[in-house]
């Protein structure tokens, strides 16, 4: 072999080397996929809200009070708000009726209740004062409950439960009372405002 | 090609050749501590592949899309799944085995798992639709029930002994506690995860 076909013959055995040694580097590595989707089917088989339509005017008892523009409203279709009731002696209540609503095709059920912790709202008053704020933590009261007249009759009265069915195409009447409680003995000596009384309800497939 | 060229380039090569088997040496030192194999050796195999594809019982309404299962046992890539959702709560679930078939072992590289974070992801739709299901839909990929690590979501560093396989749990669901529905079909593509093994040390 000429001295020119030798070294010809050496490069190519060195680069098929480096080549080998590569790929056999580049083998010892493995990325495994998953590649998938998913299609969320529209609204109509689900469809739990608040019928807008029908929330009551407020049954006032005693000298309870809703200021004009603090009604019980709705915001979109599943969050009633805006409530703000005055009561200023025991006794007073304020109560809304209304109606959360299943249209959709499949049949639900309450998952989850969550009513406001009344020890942990926010209560303020002018100056403040420890006596006027622990007056009101301990007589202030809040109710949400099905209605009196609600169709199924073994839930009326009764305070909403996880369990509790809301069959597709029917409707549950709820009430919700905020009171001074009647056996209170004393008021604060200045407005207590409270604010956090917010409750949650939350529907699942059932 | 001139003579100096050539010697040049065979210099090259071979200064090549020598820097890649010192950091191929230097990468296999292990190996040989272990057993004294030969990083070469034909016998070493590298195999890593998905196994044992089975669809888990949907939950409410789930359903699987007609004609549109997840495949790919033996392969390294699963796919075709679309997870169809129609109510809060629905969830399908599959389980399946990640293998090392091979006789290296084998670890998940660093950085080497990605989970689509479905917020991030392209949803064709109108606004309000688009938002709905980014914040409603769910996706998660753990290691699954009997799994020393089972619910945690596979992570750098984990392991996957030559000879050994981990069961993985995928799940697409849509929140429980969700209020509202898309006003129109949604459909969510191009949710995708993929896991990177590297060699590990021998087992001592």
């Amino acid at each position: 072999m000429s001295k020119e076909r030798f070294k010809t013959l050496v490069i190519a055995i060195l680069i098929v080397a480096i080549v080998s040694m590569s790929v056999v580097y580049a083998l010892l590595s493995q990325t495994l996929n998953i590649n998938t989707s998913a299609k969320v089917v529209k609204s109509n088989s689900w469809n739990v809200f608040f019928d807008s339509t029908s929330i009551s005017e407020p049954t006032l008892v005693g000298y309870a009070e809703v200021e004009e523009g603090k009604e019980l409203q709705i915001s979109g279709t599943t969050t009633l708000q805006n409530l703000e009731v005055t009561l200023k002696a025991p006794g007073d209540s304020v109560t809304y009726t209304f109606e959360v609503k299943n249209t959709g095709a499949i049949d639900a059920k309450i998952s989850t209740v969550e009513l406001p912790n009344l020890a942990n709202a926010t209560y303020q008053s002018a100056n403040n004062v420890t006596s006027d704020i622990n007056l009101v933590k301990q007589y202030l009261r809040y109710s949400l409950t099905y209605a009196s007249d609600e169709a199924e009759t073994s839930y009326r009265g009764k305070a909403l439960a996880t369990d509790d069915t809301l069959s597709k195409n029917s409707s549950r009447k709820l009430k919700l009372t905020i009171s001074y409680d009647s056996s209170a003995t004393d008021i604060p000596s200045e407005a207590v405002t409270v604010s956090g009384l917010n409750a949650r309800v939350n529907y699942v497939q059932y | 090609m001139g003579e100096k060229t050539k010697n040049a380039l065979i210099a090259l090569l071979i200064i090549g050749l020598v820097s890649m088997t010192i950091a191929y040496a230097a990468l296999t030192q292990q190996l040989q501590i272990n057993a004294g194999a030969k990083v070469l050796n034909k016998s070493a195999t590298w195999d890593i592949h998905f196994a044992n594809v089975v669809a888990g019982t949907p939950v409410g309404y789930a359903s699987i899309s007609q004609g549109k299962s997840l495949t790919g046992t033996g392969t390294t890539t699963l796919s075709g799944l679309e997870v169809t959702l129609k109510a809060p709560g629905d969830s399908l679930s599959y389980t399946f085995d990640v293998v090392n078939n091979g006789s290296i072992n084998a670890k998940i590289n660093t950085n080497g798992v990605s989970i689509p974070n479905i917020a991030n992801l392209t949803v064709t739709g109108s606004e309000g639709d688009v938002a709905i299901v980014k914040s409603n839909l769910e996706y998660s990929l753990v290691y699954a029930t009997g799994d020393v690590n089972a619910g945690q979501t596979p992570a750098a560093g984990d392991t996957l002994a030559a000879g050994q396989s981990r069961k993985l749990k995928l799940t697409i669901s849509y929140k429980s506690n969700a209020t509202s529905l898309p006003s129109n079909d949604v459909t969510v593509s191009g949710i995708n995860a993929h896991i990177d093994y590297v060699q590990d040390s021998p087992s001592n």
